[in-house]
């Protein structure tokens, strides 16, 4: 037979303290799913920031139109070496 | 004044309800891993609350016992998931997590006050006079 000499915890206190339990568990876990999707994204990005040759070559042109500006050095440049190395970007259709 | 004995079943049931309450929260995310761990998780943490709720209202060996299985099954299992991963469940090996760590280390507390209740002591006394 058994003997108890004092009252264990409340049902209710021991509820609150799983809802509790559980709260700070989802805030660890989205806390590490968001950093995880924030790395995702950064690397995701990478790859959108590359642009073709005709895209940089249109950008140029628009330049030009909208500021009334000649090319610069570097924007003639830029776009003599991706056509001189074709290969290392993506040729647009 | 609190007992040993009354602070080890405290113990217990805490330890019982925060690790109910840590599997119920991982549900979701194991259930997109797959269902067999996600349902695991669910069935874990229902024989948790339950476990948690039944030390609540009365104290017998077979309960201590019970919650003691469960723990320790808990942690086999978390061990294997670590190291060689667990056949149907989780079959490939998880990678290490504070928050396992934790609620591990909870149920170890578990696993600790429910052994010690169990042993004989004030918490479970025949009745002078009565024969083994």
């Amino acid at each position: 037979m058994k003997t108890t000499t004092q009252r264990p915890i409340p049902l209710a206190l021991t509820a609150l303290v799983a809802f509790f339990s559980a709260l700070a568990a989802l805030a660890v876990t989205n806390g590490h799913d968001a950093h995880a999707h924030g790395i995702d994204h950064h690397h995701a990005g990478a790859p959108a920031a590359a642009i073709t040759a005709k895209q940089l070559a249109l950008r140029n042109e628009m330049r030009v139109l909208a500021a009334g500006t000649p090319l610069t050095m570097a924007d003639t440049l830029s776009t003599g070496i991706i056509k001189q190395f074709p290969m290392r970007f993506r040729t647009g259709a | 004044m609190i007992t040993r004995a009354a602070l080890q079943r405290d113990l217990l049931i805490v330890a019982c309800a925060v690790s109910a309450g840590i599997h119920a929260a991982l549900v979701p995310e194991h259930l997109e891993e797959g269902r067999p761990a996600g349902v695991a998780f669910a069935v874990s943490a229902v024989l948790l609350a339950a476990a948690s709720a039944a030390l609540t209202r009365s104290l017998s060996p077979a309960l201590l016992a019970g919650a003691a299985a469960l723990l320790v099954g808990l942690i086999v299992t978390y061990l294997l998931a670590v190291t060689t991963g667990v056949p149907v469940l989780h079959p490939e090996v998880e990678a290490v997590e504070g928050l396992a760590l934790f609620t591990k280390a909870v149920e170890v507390v578990g696993v600790g006050a429910a052994v010690a209740l169990l042993e004989p002591g004030p918490m479970f006394t025949r009745p002078k006079g009565t024969l083994a």
